[in-house]
C-alpha cells in the first residue's frame, strides 16, 4: 500500500512539474526569424539562410540532417514547411505514401527541364506553438524522410536512356539545363574536355576524360596529410588529395563517375549536383 | 588492298557500328535508385563471384565477402550505396596520398582498429541518384585492377 501511495505521489509530482513547464512555455502564434534561428542552433543545425526567390514573405533555411538535404520554408512567421527533394517516382507510389502518411505528403513536380519528387510537411504556427512543437516537428520529419526514402528505393526503378560514352554536346546540355554557367578551358591532355564553373563561390573543374570518365575537382588550401586521411575516413564518394606543384601545395577535393558501365543524364546531374554538398562539407572541415 | 582484307574491314565496321551508335545515342535501360539485394546478388553470380553473405548491423545492410585473385574483398550494400574494400598493411600517409593522386576509382585510407593500423583500399558507388547494373558490374570489375595496382604500389620492406 505504501509503495502504491508513494508511486501515486511520484506520478503527481511528475505530472505537476510537466504541467507547470507547459504553462511556462512561450506560445507563439507568429515566430520571428531570430527565434527560429535560435531553435535551429539549439538543435545544432548548421543552416544557410536565403530569401525566397519570388515571395517577399518567404525565407528558406537549408541544412543537412542524417545526410539528407532539407529546406525549411519560413512564411512570414505563421507557416513552416519542411521540404526534401527526391528523384522523380511514379505518382502511384506517391499516392501510396500519401494514403498512409499522417505528417507529410509526397509530391511530383514536372517541368520542361527536370522532374523530381518532394516530401513536404507543414506546421501551422498561427494556431499557437512552442519551441518544443517546432523541435518535435523537425525531429519527426527526420523519421518521415527515412521512411519515405525506403519506400522510394523499393519501387524506384525507371527505364532511362543510358549511354556509355559522354559526348561534349550531351555534357554541355546537362550543365545548361542545371543553369550552370561554364567556361571551356583548354585541356592539357588529349581527349579531355575541361569545364570551369563556380558553385556557391567554389571554383570547380569538370573533366570529361575520353567520354568515359567524368571527374570533378575543386582546389582548397593546403592541410596536413593526417587531416586529409581523417577526412577521407569519414566521408564516402570523394577523396581529398594533397598536391605539390612548383613547391606550392594545395588540397584537392575530387570525385569520379565511371561512365563505361552506362549512365543516364539523371545520374550525371546527380553526380554534379551532390558535389555542392561535398564542397560545403570540406570547407567546413578545413575552417575548423 | 586485297579483297579479303577489304571484306574483313567491311564486316568489322558493320559489327562495330551498332555498338558505337548505342554507346553515344543511348538505349533504354533500367535505372535503380538504391540497389535491391536480388539485383546485386544476380550481378555477382553473373560475374562468377562466389560470396559469403552476412547481415550488417543496420536493417537492410548486407556484407558480401569474396576472394578475387587471392585478395580478400568485402562488398557492402547499404541500399543507398555500395562500398567495396580490401585491407592491406599500414603504409605511410605520404604513400597513401601518392596513390590517391593517381587513382580515380579508389582511394586509400589509413585506419586504426584498436592498436592496429591498416590501409584500406576502397571505393563507393552512390546509388541514390540512380545506378545501372552495368555501373555495378564495372564498379566490381574495376576494383580488381585497382587492387592489383595497389599491391604493386605498396613499398616492399
Amino acid at each position: 500500500m505504501i509503495a502504491k501511495v508513494s508511486g501515486f505521489v511520484v506520478l503527481i509530482v511528475i505530472l505537476g512539474s510537466a504541467g507547470s513547464r507547459g504553462q511556462d512555455a512561450k506560445i507563439y502564434k507568429k515566430i520571428s526569424v531570430e527565434n527560429l534561428e535560435g531553435i535551429l542552433k539549439g538543435m545544432e543545425v548548421d543552416f544557410k539562410k536565403a530569401p525566397g526567390p519570388s515571395d517577399k514573405n518567404l525565407t528558406i533555411f537549408t541544412f543537412e540532417r542524417n545526410k539528407y538535404k532539407l529546406a525549411l520554408h519560413y512564411y512570414g512567421g505563421t507557416d513552416l514547411i519542411l521540404v526534401a527533394d527526391f528523384p522523380a517516382v511514379p505518382v502511384t507510389l506517391l499516392n501510396q505514401w500519401n494514403r498512409g502518411a499522417k505528417f507529410s505528403r509526397g509530391i511530383l513536380y514536372q517541368d520542361a527541364k527536370n522532374d523530381f519528387s518532394t516530401l513536404e510537411a507543414s506546421l501551422d504556427v498561427a494556431g499557437g506553438v512552442t519551441d518544443d512543437t517546432i523541435r518535435h516537428f523537425i525531429r519527426r520529419y527526420d523519421d518521415e524522410v527515412k521512411k519515405f526514402e525506403r519506400l522510394m528505393l523499393r519501387a524506384a526503378v525507371q527505364e532511362e536512356e543510358v549511354v556509355t560514352k559522354i559526348t561534349s554536346e550531351r555534357l554541355e546540355k546537362i550543365l545548361k539545363d542545371m543553369n550552370i554557367e561554364f567556361k571551356k578551358v583548354p585541356p592539357k591532355e588529349k581527349d579531355v574536355s575541361v569545364y570551369e564553373f563556380e558553385r556557391d563561390t567554389f571554383k570547380v573543374h569538370l573533366r570529361n576524360i575520353k567520354g568515359e570518365d567524368l571527374m570533378l575537382v575543386a582546389p582548397f588550401k593546403e592541410i596536413s596529410l593526417k587531416e586529409i586521411n581523417q577526412y577521407n575516413s569519414g566521408r564516402k564518394f570523394i577523396r581529398a588529395v594533397l598536391y605539390e606543384e612548383k613547391e606550392k601545395k594545395h588540397t584537392s577535393l575530387e570525385t569520379n563517375l565511371d561512365c563505361t558501365g552506362g549512365v543516364s543524364d539523371r545520374i550525371i546531374r546527380y553526380f554534379i549536383g551532390t558535389f555542392d554538398g561535398e564542397l560545403r562539407e570540406f570547407a567546413r572541415f578545413i575552417a575548423k | 588492298m586485297s579483297p579479303k582484307i577489304l571484306l574483313g574491314g567491311c564486316i568489322l565496321a558493320l559489327i562495330l557500328s551498332p555498338s558505337l551508335c548505342h554507346s553515344q545515342e543511348g538505349k533504354k535501360e533500367k535505372v535503380y535508385r538504391g540497389l535491391p539485394t536480388k539485383e546485386l546478388e544476380n550481378t555477382l553470380k553473373e560475374l562468377k563471384i562466389s560470396f559469403k553473405k552476412a547481415p550488417g548491423n543496420k536493417e537492410g545492410t548486407y556484407f558480401y565477402d569474396f576472394e578475387r585473385d587471392k585478395f580478400k574483398i568485402r562488398l557492402t550494400n547499404y541500399g543507398n550505396d555500395l562500398w567495396i574494400d580490401a585491407v592491406f598493411p599500414k603504409i605511410a600517409l605520404k604513400e597513401i596520398n601518392r596513390w590517391n593522386q593517381d587513382a580515380k576509382f579508389s582511394r586509400a585510407v589509413l585506419f586504426k582498429d584498436g592498436d592496429h593500423e591498416s590501409t584500406s583500399l576502397e571505393n563507393q558507388l552512390d546509388c541514390r541518384g540512380g545506378v545501372t547494373l552495368g555501373m555495378v558490374r564495372q564498379f566490381i570489375r574495376r576494383f580488381d585492377n585497382e587492387i592489383e595496382a595497389f599491391a604493386k604500389h605498396i613499398p616492399t620492406k
